[in-house]
């Protein structure tokens, strides 16, 4: 029996009215990776910020090692051991991994010993295979190296547990399977996890011990032999839960002229590096298009050259057979590209202003009335009302800032009004990146209905299981290329897999090259497939 | 479907709900209060200082009163001076409501009084009746030209608005100077920094004996015109959603730049005719110093107002009242009359500390 390293018992902590956390007991053992699961807004991310002293609780003990202690702020947790990495990272861009890790540091003296610190970054860069250069600048560095910056913080400054607070959310599949062996190699040189989840595959993957939490109480703890995808999902959800894969959906309609046709589009990102190098593409309408990639391989670039947020530099954007390359953002929407965009706070919404006046942005048909002309907001309510009843979606009240609502109901704000204007192709940024399993599963059912209606969607999304479960066609991007499009009912995850780290895929492969070390060799040959219908 | 298990009225945050009449008077009352004590508090501190010089703070505050309150000459010079304090709160306040911080109200002033002194000069023979409206048309087209440079170098190569605003008052100043010492300095005159008297048809009409003139009418339509464009356009809504949000805004089509030189023009141009109502109703002429700092107060106008219409014509009263007082502080408490502006000072610091508080509170 191994020993507790830390017992929580009968932690409550309220906001107000709100019980975040009711009575938890909690207990984590020496040297193991423990997995706390449960929908958005259970209380993970809180009780382990009462751990780490962000926040105090109401009520209930704490004991390290066996000891009671009181944890009053960051610093105390970390003085018994305890250490977190956020979901944001708590990093400098400006400076080098070097003065990063310095600054966490508690044995820092007047002068900093750079030599000596970069000395100790790269043996637990080699212990761990952390792959890191102490003299890069943290915003060079891509967001899998930076998490691992975190880590090297933690463990220098002494933590003997670390609470990961969804690390895998701003993770590409291929960074997360690489964090979860790092759990290994900590777990096996003596460190403690805990590893804050709301995805039952990352979970079964690399967890030994599992707690489940449900609106802010403990529902149980399972080891991971008993866990299963079916039990897990009882556990979270509380009751049976539907079939999450069958979805409803509509036999395409005949082959037709393409929607949209990009033409060996070419753009660049914000660095101005080619992201887009020669993409080509097309979309039918009533399909769903799955864009698949790992990170940074143009994904988003693609639909924002759609959009015309980002400029295209060569190459051609046909819609409906018009080139609408070099159109005006207003135009395009005009002509019926509608967007849910990746953080809908920040790029969909007004945080000042209240639900019914952000209902009213970008609204095609009113927007060619006079400038002097009030806003209708009746017309903005009705055409709200129209999508609830026609998509089931429902609506917070309308009189508040948008900004004191939850992350969820401003996506469906968002997305409502994006389904409310007259439109033919939907852009969808990570839809359901972020959000809890009955959020994803009607945003995934609201996607299907408006394909069923006959509209167009261009899926990106980083969950394999989501671009298999509802799109009609998946394309790979690599490079920014297509590398090959595939019929997800006949698919094979591994040969996709193959496309979007390598961005070829031959049987040679499959015998030859295992998952960890692809081959990094700039893609020869290019399978372009046009599927047509 | 699944949608019924989230609770769609799920608030994170608590906020007060607006709309509910129980809740709305208290509010407005509570306001006016904290306005009130604040402003009170102020007058205390200023009070103590001046005892601790060794002045007799009753007897400054009697000389204010004397000065701005007591009789009609008073109130009519504090209503004088709220002309070009409305006015250009108001070119400070637009441009506030898109993020953007406008400091060029002085400059824009000047630019409008040297369009206007134009007009005046040049067509001093038309009737008012077309004379009026063209010079107050030629002061804010200056004013707007003035106020469209620095809205469009912040569109087209990203310079500050703050910083080329600030810039451009200077230049506006000198060109001023430069113009009432050459080309336009009056022939006939004894050799002083102005123009030539503008004709008679081109002076601001005034009401009964007193100075005020035709402007505060300017002025109070301003702030109207400014409170229906926010309140009720489809232009003040999107420039709204542009201070709120510009990334929003700029991916839900909205041309961003258009609407910040827009705002930038459309501030400037109630400076302008700011500038012309001061040389059309108080000076008759150009000359060299015109505004006085009248853009700077401007500026405090519009942030003790956080903007709101209504409030810029109180704010803008209050502290025309202490200006107004203020240059009876040297006759009668034998005080520099620039001693008012510590008193201002204290005004402002505490206002803004109030409107910090309120705001964090209603954020946390």
């Amino acid at each position: 029996m191994m020993e507790d390293f830390v017992v929580l018992k009968g932690i409550t902590k309220t906001f107000g009215s709100f019980v975040a956390n009711n009575n938890v007991d909690f207990a984590v053992k020496k040297q193991q990776v423990h997995a706390l699961l449960g929908e958005n807004g259970a209380g993970k991310s809180t009780l382990m910020k009462l751990l780490y002293g962000v926040y105090q609780p109401d009520s209930g003990d704490v004991f390290v090692d066996g000891e009671k202690v009181v944890i009053n702020s960051p610093h105390d947790a970390r003085a018994v051991g305890i250490g977190m990495v956020f979901q944001s990272f708590m990093l400098i861009p400006a400076f080098t991994v070097i003065e990063n890790v310095a600054l966490s540091l508690k044995d820092l003296g007047l002068t900093i010993d750079q030599r000596d610190i970069e000395k100790r970054i790269l043996e637990l860069s080699d212990k761990y295979g952390f792959d890191i250069d102490p003299h890069a600048k943290v915003w060079q560095l891509p967001i899998g190296a930076q998490q691992k910056i975190e880590i090297i913080k933690l463990v220098m400054a002494g933590a003997r547990l670390l609470i990961f607070d969804e690390p895998t959310s701003v993770l590409a599949p291929h960074e997360a399977e690489s964090l979860f062996q790092i759990f290994d190699s900590l777990r096996a040189s003596g460190y403690t996890i805990i590893f804050i989840s709301h995805k039952l595959n990352e979970v079964l993957r690399c967890s030994d011990e599992i707690t489940v939490l449900r609106r802010g109480a403990v529902v149980g703890t399972i080891n991971r032999s008993e866990a299963t995808e079916a039990v897990l999902v009882d556990m979270i959800i509380g009751e049976k839960s539907a079939n999450s894969q069958s979805y409803e959906r509509k036999p395409l309609p005949p082959p037709n002229k393409p929607l949209l046709e990009m033409r060996d589009v070419v753009a660049c990102d914000d660095r101005g590096r080619r992201t887009l190098d020669g993409l080509n593409l097309n979309i039918f309408p009533g399909e769903i298009v799955g864009i698949a990639g790992v990170s940074g391989n143009g994904q988003k670039e693609a639909g924002e050259v759609i959009q015309s947020i980002r400029a295209v530099e060569s190459g051609h954007i046909l819609l409906d057979g018009t080139d609408i390359s070099h159109w005006s953002i207003l135009d395009v929407r005009q002509a019926g590209v509608v967007c849910i965009p990746e953080d809908p706070l920040a790029f969909g919404a007004v945080p000042t202003l209240t639900v019914e006046e952000n209902l009213a942005l970008g609204d095609v048909e009113a927007d060619s009335a006079k400038g002097w002309r009030p806003v209708n907001w009746g017309q903005a309510r009705a055409k709200l009302d129209k999508v609830q009843k026609e998509f089931g979606l429902q609506m917070p009240r309308l009189n508040v800032p948008i900004r004191a609502l939850s992350g969820g109901n401003v996506q469906r704000i968002v997305f409502a009004r994006e389904l409310a204007a007259k439109s033919k192709l939907l852009l969808a940024y990570y839809p359901t990146r972020g959000t809890d399993i009955n959020a994803a599963e009607i945003i995934r059912t609201v996607l299907l209905h408006y394909r069923n209606l006959g509209g167009a969607i261009l899926l990106i999304s980083e969950d394999l299981d989501e671009l298999f479960m509802i799109s009609d066609r998946i394309v790979v991007m690599y490079h920014g290329r297509n590398v090959g499009e595939r019929d997800p009912k006949t698919a094979d995850i591994t040969e996709i897999g193959y496309l979007m780290t390598d961005g070829k895929f031959s049987h040679k492969d499959r015998q030859t090259v295992t998952p960890n070390v692809p081959p990094m060799q700039k893609a020869g040959v290019e399978s372009v497939a046009h599927v047509s219908h | 479907m699944s949608a019924t298990n989230v609770d769609p009225n799920a608030i994170e945050t608590p906020v007060p709900v607006p709309g509910r009449i129980g809740i709305r008077l208290p509010n407005s009352l509570r306001e006016v209060w904290n306005y009130v004590w604040t402003i009170g508090l102020a007058l205390v501190l200023f009070g103590i200082l001046l005892a601790l010089l060794g002045k007799d703070p009753i007897r400054a505050y009697t000389a204010i009163y004397d000065g701005a309150l007591r009789d009609s000459y008073g109130w009519s010079e504090v209503v004088v001076k709220m002309i070009p304090f409305i006015l250009t709160a108001l070119a400070v306040a637009i441009p506030a409501r898109l993020g953007l911080i406008n400091v060029g109200g002085e400059g824009q002033i000047y630019i409008g009084a040297v369009f206007a002194s134009f007009v005046a000069l040049k067509f001093g023979a038309l009737p008012p009746v077309i004379l009026i409206p063209l010079l107050v048309a030629a002061g804010a087209l200056g004013g707007a030209l003035w106020g469209g440079v620095v809205g469009l170098t912040r569109a087209v190569v990203g310079l500050n608005e703050t910083i080329s605003s600030l810039l451009l008052n200077y230049l506006a100043i000198l060109m001023v100077d430069m113009l009432v010492h050459g080309p336009w300095k009056d022939p006939g005159g004894p050799n002083w920094a102005y123009t030539a008297e503008f004709p008679v048809n081109a002076h601001l009409a005034t009401f009964g004996g007193s100075r005020i003139s035709l402007g505060i009418v300017f002025a109070l339509v301003s702030v109207a015109v400014y409170f229906w464009l926010f309140r009720y356009t489809r232009w003040g809504y999107k420039m709204r959603v542009v201070g709120g949000n510009a990334e929003a805004a700029s991916r839900s089509g909205i041309r961003v730049n258009w609407y910040v030189i827009g705002a930038l023009m459309l501030g400037a141009a109630f400076a302008g005719i700011a500038g012309m109502v001061e040389v059309t109703a108080i000076q008759w002429r150009l000359r060299a110093g015109i505004s006085n700092g009248y853009g700077y107060i401007g500026f405090l106008v519009a942030w003790l107002a956080i903007q709101k219409p209504g409030r810029i014509i109180v704010m803008a009263a209050i502290v025309s009242i202490v200006s107004v007082g203020g240059d009876m502080l040297q006759i009668g408490a034998g005080l520099p009359s620039s001693t008012v502006n510590i008193l201002m000072a204290f005004i402002l610091f505490l206002v803004l500390r109030n409107q910090g508080l309120t705001s964090a509170k209603e954020t946390s």
